[in-house]
Formats: C-alpha cells, sequence, structure tokens
C-alpha cells in the first residue's frame, strides 16, 4: 500500500512558485528522503500535506484516501520548527500533543527518556537548548508509536552526539516497520537512512525512486602506493574495464557498479611487486550525485 | 466540544497571565461598580441625599440597578478582551495553531472551540453583573421599602450580547492580524477613541450613522443610567423606538465575526 501519495501539487507565494507540479508516492514501511537545498519546496510540500498550507493544485492521498484530520492523528510529524507553548514544560506540552492526538498521557515519559530529556521534563520549553527543542519535537512525533512519521530536519540544531543518536533511531524505527518521510538539505542524512529518494530543486521534482536506483553509481577503488607513478603506469595493465584518474594522494579507479574486485587489484599490485598503503571502496558519493542532478537541470 | 475544551484546559491552567488576567475581570467589574455606587452615594454626604437623588436619580436601587451595573460594566470588558487576545496571538506567535492542527485538529475545531471560550468569557462577565447588581442592589436598598429585585433583569440579556459582540471583535483582530502587540494597539486605539470620536462626529454632521458602527451599535443597547439630566424622554423613546434593530444588528455582527473568522482561517495558509 502506497501511505502517501502526491499528484501534481501547485503551490505559489504570490509570484514565487514553491512547487511546479510535484507527484510522487511513498510506499509502506519506507524511509523516504525528499532532498533539497534551502528553499527548493521541501518545507512547503510536507506543509501542504499535513493541512497547515493550501495547495494551488494538485492533490494527496494518505493511506489511500482523501486527505481527512483524523488522518493526521496516527502519524507523528516534526515540522520545520519546534512549535510549543513557551510557558509550559516539556511534559505538559506533551500531555496537549496526546490529548489532541487521543493518546493515553501515560506514554509521554517513555517517549522523553527516548530523546534523553527527560530529566528536564519539568523545565519550562522557553529555558530549553535549541538541540532540546528539537528533541522534544521528535519526542512529540514518537507519542503514540505512530506508524507513520514525517520529519523535516530532524537533526536540525543537533550536537553531532545528538545527530548520531537521531540517526540511529530512524534505523531503529524503519527496522521495526515504520514508514519515515524524511525532508533534509544534509546529503550523508539522506544517503545513510533512505531507502527511497525524492530530489526537489526550486520547486521542480528532478527524480524520485528507490535510493539505488536514483544513486546508481560507479564503484570506485581509491589506491595509493609509496610510488603513485609507478602503481599508475602498473595498474593499467589489470584491467581494460575501468577509467582512471589521479585525486591528490590517490589514484582512482572507476569500476561499473558491483565490478570491482579489492582481492584481485590488492594481488595483482601486490605480485608485481608494489605494496598499497591504502585501498579502498568508494561509493560515489551521493552529494557529487546530487550535483550532477541539480546542476543539469538547472542549465536546462 | 468538551474534548476540545479539555485541551484548551491544558494550555491555559499552568500559564501565570491567563490567571492574572481571569483575576482582573473577576475583580474589575464588582469593584467598578461597588465604587461608583460608593462615589455617588457618599459623596454628597449625610444631608445631601435629597440633592443626589435630584441630580441623579437612584441608579443603583432596584429595578435600576441592573441598567447601571449592565452599563457601568460594559466599560471594562476591555480586560476579557485582553485575555481572548493574548490567548488566540499566543498561537500564532508560537505557531502552536500549526501544532494543533498537524496533530490532527480540524481548522474549524481549532477556530470553533475559541470562540466558545468567547462565549464563556462573555457568560462569566455576565454572571458577574448579575451577583454585583445583585448585591449592590440590595446594599442600596433602604431597609423600609419593599423592592422588586428581579424587574427590569433582561437589562442582562442586553449586557450579555453587548460583551459577547465586544470580545468577539477582539478575537475577529487577533484571528486576522495575529501579532499581540498590534492587535492591542489597533483594538485600543479603535474602541476607545477612534470609534468613539467617529460616532461624535457623525452624530453631528452624518445623521448619526456612527450607530451602524460594530461597537457603538451593542453599545446602544443599554441605555446610560447616569443621563437622567442629559437625556430628555425623546431620547429614551428613541432608544425605545430603535432597540429593536439595535439588537438585531447586535446579534448580526457576532454572526458577521463569527463567520469571517472560520472563513478565513479556513482558507489561509497557517
Amino acid at each position: 500500500m502506497e501511505i502517501l501519495s502526491v499528484q501534481n501539487i501547485h503551490k505559489s507565494y504570490g509570484a514565487i512558485k514553491a512547487l511546479k507540479g510535484v507527484s510522487f508516492a511513498v510506499p509502506e514501511g519506507a524511509v523516504f528522503g525528499i532532498l533539497g537545498p534551502n528553499g527548493s519546496g521541501k518545507t512547503t510540500l510536507l506543509g501542504i500535506v499535513m493541512n497547515v498550507l493550501i495547495a494551488n493544485g494538485g492533490n494527496y492521498l494518505w493511506f489511500g484516501q482523501e486527505a481527512a484530520d483524523e488522518q493526521r492523528k496516527k502519524i507523528g510529524t516534526l515540522l520545520e520548527t519546534p512549535n510549543f507553548y513557551h510557558y509550559l514544560s516539556g511534559k505538559q506540552n506533551l500531555a496537549i500533543t496526546a490529548a489532541i492526538q487521543g493518546h493515553s498521557p501515560a506514554g509521554i515519559d517513555a517517549v522523553l527518556q527516548k530523546v534523553n530529556l527527560y530529566e528536564r521534563r519539568d523545565s519550562r520549553f522557553s529555558t530549553y537548548s535549541l538541540g532540546m527543542k528539537q528533541r522534544l519535537a521528535l519526542a512529540a512525533a514518537l507519542l503514540g508509536d505512530p506508524s507513520v512519521l514525517v520529519l523535516d530536519e530532524p537533526t536540525n540544531g543537533l550536537d553531532p552526539v545528538g545527530i548520531a543518536e537521531t540517526r540511529e533511531l530512524i534505523k531503529l524505527l524503519a527496522s521495526e516497520g515504520k514508514t519515515i518521510i524524511l525532508a533534509s538539505h544534509l546529503l550523508d542524512e539522506v544517503e545513510k537512512v533512505c531507502t527511497h529518494v525524492a530530489i526537489l530543486q526550486r520547486g521542480d521534482l528532478i527524480t524520485y525512486g528507490h535510493v539505488d536506483e536514483v544513486l546508481k553509481n560507479e564503484d570506485i577503488v581509491e589506491i595509493s602506493a609509496s610510488d603513485n607513478d609507478t602503481l599508475e603506469r602498473i595498474i593499467k595493465e589489470y584491467s581494460a574495464q575501468y577509467t582512471l584518474k589521479r585525486d591528490g594522494n590517490y589514484v582512482q579507479l572507476f569500476f561499473q557498479p558491483g565490478t570491482a574486485n579489492l582481492d584481485q587489484i590488492n594481488r595483482f599490485c601486490f605480485e608485481r611487486g608494489i605494496v598499497l598503503n591504502h585501498l579502498r571502496l568508494k561509493k560515489k558519493s551521493l552529494e557529487s550525485k546530487f550535483f550532477e542532478l541539480t546542476h543539469g537541470s538547472s542549465v536546462n | 466540544m468538551f474534548h476540545l475544551l479539555k485541551i484548551e484546559w491544558l494550555k491555559v491552567k499552568n500559564y501565570r497571565t491567563f490567571w492574572i488576567l481571569l483575576a482582573l475581570v473577576l475583580i474589575s467589574i464588582p469593584a467598578l461598580n461597588y465604587m461608583i455606587f460608593d462615589l455617588t452615594d457618599n459623596s454628597f454626604g449625610q444631608n445631601g441625599k435629597q440633592v443626589q437623588r435630584m441630580l441623579l436619580g437612584r441608579p443603583f436601587s432596584f429595578p435600576l440597578v441592573w441598567q447601571t451595573t449592565g452599563w457601568l460594566s460594559s466599560l471594562v470588558l476591555f480586560i476579557p478582551s485582553l485575555l481572548i487576545i493574548t490567548l488566540t496571538t499566543n498561537e500564532f506567535t508560537y505557531k502552536t495553531h500549526r501544532q494543533n492542527i498537524i496533530n490532527g485538529l480540524s481548522r474549524v475545531q481549532f477556530i470553533s472551540v475559541k470562540m466558545v471560550e468567547v462565549l464563556l468569557l462573555a457568560l462569566l462577565t455576565t454572571i458577574l453583573v448579575f451577583i454585583s447588581a445583585f448585591w449592590i442592589g440590595h446594599v442600596a436598598a433602604e431597609p423600609t421599602e419593599t423592592v422588586r429585585q428581579f424587574a427590569n433583569t433582561k437589562q442582562l440579556g442586553y449586557f450579555f450580547v453587548e460583551a459577547l459582540s465586544y470580545i468577539m471583535f477582539s478575537f475577529l483582530l487577533s484571528v486576522m492580524i495575529k501579532r499581540a502587540g498590534l492587535v492591542m494597539g489597533l483594538f485600543f486605539l479603535y474602541s476607545m477613541i477612534g470609534e468613539q470620536i467617529a460616532v461624535v462626529v457623525m452624530m453631528r454632521f452624518a445623521n448619526d450613522i456612527g450607530r451602524f458602527l460594530p461597537l457603538e451599535t451593542s453599545d446602544r443597547l443599554i441605555l446610560n443610567p447616569f443621563s437622567r439630566l442629559i437625556s430628555t424622554p425623546e431620547a429614551i423613546k428613541k432608544w425605545q423606538n430603535e432597540f429593536v434593530f439595535t439588537f438585531s444588528r447586535s446579534i448580526a455582527y457576532v454572526l458577521l465575526y463569527a463567520f469571517i473568522c472560520i472563513w478565513y482561517f479556513r482558507k489561509r495558509d497557517l
């Protein structure tokens, strides 16, 4: 079943076209990354499917059905900035969320522990740091153990430990079979946790699909030895099935996906008297792919 | 609706500003009325009772006390309005209105529970007027006279409509303008100065069309009880003749505010 399907959504703010006919579908159980630079329309898109913004055109379905208010009670959402009552404590704020969604307040302590905010549960929201506010928003999204999560820049404002914890949490949630829609401008965030990705740029959906398909790429083998010039000369005899590039202190070999064999390369060099001091398989980073995709489109 | 009110209760029960403003509402109405009563009753001294009654009549005796307290209390309706402005603009300031919708409230639910709060607040002020009038009416009564204490209580109904109209007007401004400071500034500027001047000017030069202005309409539901010397029998007659029209206009304004609020909140980006 498709959890969310978005059909030809348009949105303008005056003369600015924020979304220009975006369509995609999020399958059940996916970790669906919506990737795009700032101002590409990610938050606008999520705002529309959460009914806080009104689209100028197009349609969207949740759980295969026309949008209805009740559906949002089953979705844990963190949209843009953490929005809470500043004068209430974290716990009191979550009590409101629980009441709106119809959950028992008994689950509040558990989600606060999950995001490491339990110790500060009785402090006022206004005294929280940016990272703590973000954690509280994450806790609110987790309340009631929803099967679908919509997370807009969930690691925003978190310290490196918090970022790592959040990513682990997302992976854990995904492994429990939850569907997660994750908007981010951080490429490696999407690369690390997502199964699917949609790439937005200036309101256009450039491409979307399974991460492996969208980001289908060469295997890059990075090697070096004490004498890279000799290495480069020798390795040219290895195979004709790759292209070669010098990149600083390394020699890079570009193979078709799945064809690089590190064992063979290592043995090949060693048998010819070259000892490698560096041997590493790199997937082409999403970053370079992302620039490739978005750059290509902006030229058109 | 009860569930929605429970959510609203969670929002305010630990909010100090709410309790301070509510306490002000609770105190202001009885205090103002008693203060004015005390002022009119004691300013003329023991031997001045006759003069006082000649000049002012007995505005705090039954049955006139219902009209007097209603009219006086309408002067402090800005306090419950302030409460509604605070609670409503808070949601916009903290963007919690967005969060409430995201969490699953419908837009209409969000806006209508706030209007129920306006209704409850209007009801509360009316109850306070009832208590004040009942109390002061008994204090002001001569020991020897028999009082018809519940005659003229229809004035309470007029006060309720006036309170509703006034608070609802402040709610409308909050929904349309959203920013606390701006709403309060405009509300005070309009209700205390702008409209008053407009009404006086139009009374002189434009056949009194100022009576159609939103707040002036409901202001005219209750006649100034202290105007015995100012207002002529003709003025009272005019008030009586126009009353049904004034009353229906007041109700129409309240419905119009409610309609605009719902329509605006349903159609807009939040």
